[in-house]
């Protein structure tokens, strides 16, 4: 399981995880599929925490807004850097 | 045939601060080297106007602006100094539960249409080490695949997860503590 690669995941019993656990996961969904527990996993612990469904929201936003800055769409640009 | 000239010159000229403002987001926390990474990218534009039709356009520019980001990374190896060792504590506790609360940051769309918000994202690009950011960008701006980065960069394939899921956590954390609101 990929999961044991990023460490506290397996520490817990299958199929709950805390926020720490949780912020893994939703970090880890940027980049690949995760596996059939990790979602399931993540999904019931997102029902649960609204702190982890906004950190969820703002990685996805920051991601977004590097995107922007960096090619240069971002409205208040000309104030950047 | 175009004449590369004194116009063409000034016209590679016209977008340097724009230039600068890209490559500076790029470098992050070495944003220092912006300077000579735009010096080679106009180098390389003037070098380069033959295969270009038509005008100078920021997208081209851009183009060969990345490459020479990427250029400049193979050259210098990512520094290990924490720009903000206290950014790095850890934001749960012995329960795995969040610290702070994670307060709201209102509509998305609001907060990338207000400059506050990007001053705040210039502040905390800063204060992530370099690695850290390399990775970031190649991830979430390249939109890079994570072992190609891993190759990229030197990395195993876990360090590259760790150090995405620890990029997302301190720019997040840091975001959030000068923009969010409970």
């Amino acid at each position: 399981m990929r999961g044991r690669e990023m460490g506290s995941f397996v520490k817990q019993p299958f199929g709950i995880v805390h926020c720490r656990q949780a912020s893994e996961l939703l970090s880890r969904a940027r980049e690949e599929k995760l596996s059939p527990g990790e979602r399931v996993a993540l999904t019931l612990h997102l029902a649960m925490c609204v702190h982890c469904r906004r950190y969820g929201r703002q990685i996805k936003l920051l991601g977004r807004a590097f995107r922007a800055a960096i090619e240069g769409s971002n409205p208040e640009g000309t104030s950047g850097l | 045939m175009m004449d590369p000239s004194v116009d063409f010159q000034r016209r590679l000229a016209e977008h340097r601060p724009w230039l600068l403002r890209q490559a500076r987001w790029r470098l992050g926390v070495q944003a220092s080297a912006a300077e000579d990474v735009v010096q080679e990218t106009l180098v390389a534009a003037w070098v380069g106007v033959e295969s270009l039709r038509g005008d100078v356009t920021r997208g081209w520019l851009a183009g060969i602006l990345r490459h020479k980001v990427v250029d400049h990374w193979r050259r210098v190896p990512a520094s290990d100094v924490d720009p903000c060792p206290t950014c790095g504590e850890d934001p749960f506790d012995e329960t795995d539960h969040w610290r702070e609360p994670v307060a709201d940051w209102g509509d998305p769309e609001e907060a990338l249409h207000t400059e506050g918000f990007w001053k705040v994202l210039e502040l905390c690009a800063r204060i992530l080490p370099e690695r850290m950011y390399r990775v970031f960008v190649l991830r979430e701006v390249e939109e890079m695949d994570v072992v190609s980065i891993c190759r990229e960069l030197s990395l195993s394939e876990s360090n590259c997860h760790v150090l995405l899921h620890r990029a997302r956590l301190r720019l997040r954390g840091c975001v959030g503590e000068k923009w969010g609101r409970s």
